[in-house]
């Protein structure tokens, strides 16, 4: 489990993160939801240590791994790197590579976490040719593509930002099934994304972030089934301006 | 069933997924989709054909085996059910909920029952001759 | 340690283009030069000897060299430049690439100091090389210069000598290892110095900006200072001779690079944020 606790952060003299609290639990689907600039990026990006707080708890399976607390001793960089897998909004690769080379990479660079079977499945799955270049895929395909660069890692958390975010419908379609098939397999995935209905029926849990702190959090399926509303019915009455 | 006959392609996203899935079930068995002791695809499996979060698969199944739906035996596949009562009374119940919702549809409209008896007879006549007519 | 060889690889293939494209530069020009000033003395001598004028006297390559310091030194003024954004540049393009490839090398599962050391030693190997190339080249220059020119008019031209010609030659490959190491030490603690204010500058806004700025000012004036006591007369006052004052001050550039690296690596691991 991740556990989130009291994350504070101040941009300049304004504060982002007021105290941001939650939980990520391994074989659930966990959506952090907030609209535009609420700081759900920057929670990501801080789980994974390329952000540092100005204060709060990220303990991954019991261990502290808060960049502002430990100060990221070698063997916590390990740690957090064998532990979580970031997939940002963008295909952090030089784009000058070819994606058989990026795929070296990674086999080169993580050993012991790349599955490097997995991510030719995944290739397979996605229809990408490996002697393309990374400048030359379309939006949808770099998409695919960093997907695949993140889940072949074998790691127990996954955090995705904005994987749905300016791509087409169909990639989006193909991007949904990685929510159904074994890929996320017992492991625990918070993602962030604008596009909710593409996911509504996919998700265990949202996290709502408002006004730099978590204004709700709940089940899905036991918001449907105690009060008849869908994650968009909570969240017009949560965002309602 | 085909592997494309799982997939659910809409899901009303003010009910829990898990009990849709059950409803899908209840239907396919209703209408002879699935019938007395078909095997059905695991959990992991039926999350992907039917592209849902195998967690609501997982408990779309624990519901089904509960309403005794289905059985699983050991670490054998599931099945459908061989009870004849379960399987006649999951087609009571689906059209017991069909009624309920025309009913609820035509609540505010004023018409008596012998109208209303008179327009399902016909129509069901029209469907069942397996011809499609439009409104004589 | 074989991640840090993997990641220095990658550094260095990164940057393999350019680097060949410096060195092509800088052997095209030098070479370049040389022929068409040895053909010029060999059409000079060869035809002045059918005139019977003015008998030409002998020459060796260190004449051209001499004469075209600007023409000779200007691949390597380009290098230098280059390698001067290169210690920028590595390091911001990682953020404002169209890949910003921070993440990637954030997320490697290596300490994190090793990204610093990669950057620093691809650097250096660039140096090393271009370096190399340049001895190399000094030697084919003389070659090609004999080649051309007819054996009685030449005369012979030493390496040092060739080297000697000019400031920048004398600066770039310093004939005594004193200064070699002085000059390089010091070029290395800039470079540290540098890096090290750029990685503070990449921690969060506005505090990275403020530190990078005072960091840079800071060792600014430690080591200008040092420079302008070593130009004064300041040895004699304090009873030392010259050479064991130049030892002092150089000890603290060393202890100046140290501090850049610690300050460095603490930035990459603690404020370095995207």
């Amino acid at each position: 489990m991740i556990e989130i606790r009291d994350l504070r952060l101040r941009y300049f003299r304004k504060p982002v993160l007021k105290g941001v609290s939650f939980t990520v639990e391994k074989g659930q689907i966990t959506c952090l939801a907030g609209l535009n600039g609420a700081g759900k990026s920057t929670v990501l990006k801080a789980i994974t240590g390329l952000v540092p707080l100005d204060g709060g708890s990220i303990r991954i399976d019991g261990t502290e791994t808060a960049l502002h607390l430990t100060g990221n001793r070698h063997d916590l960089n390990r740690f957090r790197v064998h532990h979580v897998s970031y997939i940002p909004d963008r295909l952090p690769m030089p784009p000058s590579m070819k994606l058989w080379e990026a795929l070296r990479f990674m086999d080169d660079f993580y050993p012991g976490i790349w599955n490097g079977g997995k991510a030719k499945e995944m290739m397979a799955f996605f229809g990408l040719g490996e002697r393309e270049r990374i400048a030359n895929l379309s939006k949808g395909n770099a998409a695919k593509f960093n997907l695949v660069l993140g889940l072949a890692l074998e790691t127990p958390y996954v955090l995705m930002d904005e994987p749905f975010s300016g791509i087409d419908l169909f990639s989006r379609e193909a991007i949904a099934e990685v929510f159904s098939n074994s890929w996320l397999e017992d492991r625990g995935v918070l993602i962030t994304t604008h596009e909710i209905q593409e996911v509504e029926h996919l998700i265990d849990k949202v996290v709502m972030l408002k006004d730099g702190v978590v204004a709700m959090s709940f089940d899905s399926e036991e918001m449907r089934l105690a009060e008849n509303k869908s994650i968009i019915d909570v969240m017009r009455e949560v965002y309602r301006p | 069933m085909a592997p494309e006959d799982w997939l659910v392609f809409e899901f009303n996203t003010r009910e829990p997924v898990y009990l849709q899935v059950v409803r899908h079930f209840k239907q396919w068995i209703a209408t002879g989709r699935l019938k007395a002791g078909d095997t059905i695809p695991s959990r992991r499996e039926l999350a992907v054909l039917a592209k849902i979060n195998p967690n609501t698969a997982q408990r779309a199944y624990r519901e089904m085996e509960e309403q005794r739906l289905i059985v699983t035996e050991g670490n054998s596949p599931s099945r459908i059910t061989g009870d004849e009562r379960i399987l006649r009374s999951i087609r009571t119940e689906l059209i017991e909920d069909a009624v309920d919702q025309f009913l609820m549809l035509i609540k505010h409209i004023d018409v008596g029952t012998e109208e209303l008896l008179e327009l399902i007879r016909q129509k069901h006549a029209v469907i069942r001759s397996g011809g499609r007519r439009s409104n004589d | 340690m074989k991640a840090l060889l993997k990641l220095i690889h990658f550094e260095i293939h990164r940057f393999r283009h350019i680097l060949f494209g410096l060195m092509g530069l800088t052997a095209l020009v030098q070479i370049g030069a040389t022929v068409l000033f040895a053909i010029g003395e060999r059409v000079e001598r060869l035809s002045e000897y059918e005139n019977q004028a003015i008998v030409p006297g002998p020459v060796s390559v260190l004449e051209p060299l001499a004469n075209n310091r600007g023409l000779y030194g200007f691949p390597v003024l380009i290098c230098i430049v280059t390698l001067l954004l290169y210690v920028f540049l590595s390091w911001y393009r990682e953020w404002f690439g169209k890949s910003t490839l921070i993440y990637r090398l954030l997320m490697l599962p290596m300490p994190r100091r090793n990204i610093y050391l990669a950057k620093l030693a691809a650097l250096l190997v660039f140096i090393g090389s271009l370096l190399a190339l340049q001895l190399v080249l000094l030697l084919a220059i003389r070659a090609v210069f004999n080649a051309i020119v007819p054996d009685e008019y030449l005369v012979f031209a030493g390496l040092a000598d060739m080297i000697n010609t000019s400031a920048v030659f004398q600066i770039l490959l310093p004939l005594s290892l004193e200064f070699f190491v002085l000059f390089y030490g010091m070029g290395i603690t800039c470079v540290l110095v540098l890096f090290t204010a750029v990685l503070l500058e990449r921690g969060r806004r506005p505090r990275g900006t403020f530190l990078a700025a005072a960091y840079v000012a800071g060792m600014a004036v430690l080591l200008l200072g040092t420079i302008v006591a070593r130009a004064s007369s300041l040895h004699e006052w304090l009873n030392l001779y010259a050479y064991e004052f130049t030892w002092i001050l150089a000890g603290i550039w060393m202890v100046a690079a140290a501090f850049a690296v610690w300050l460095g690596f603490r930035a990459l691991n603690r404020t370095v944020s995207v």
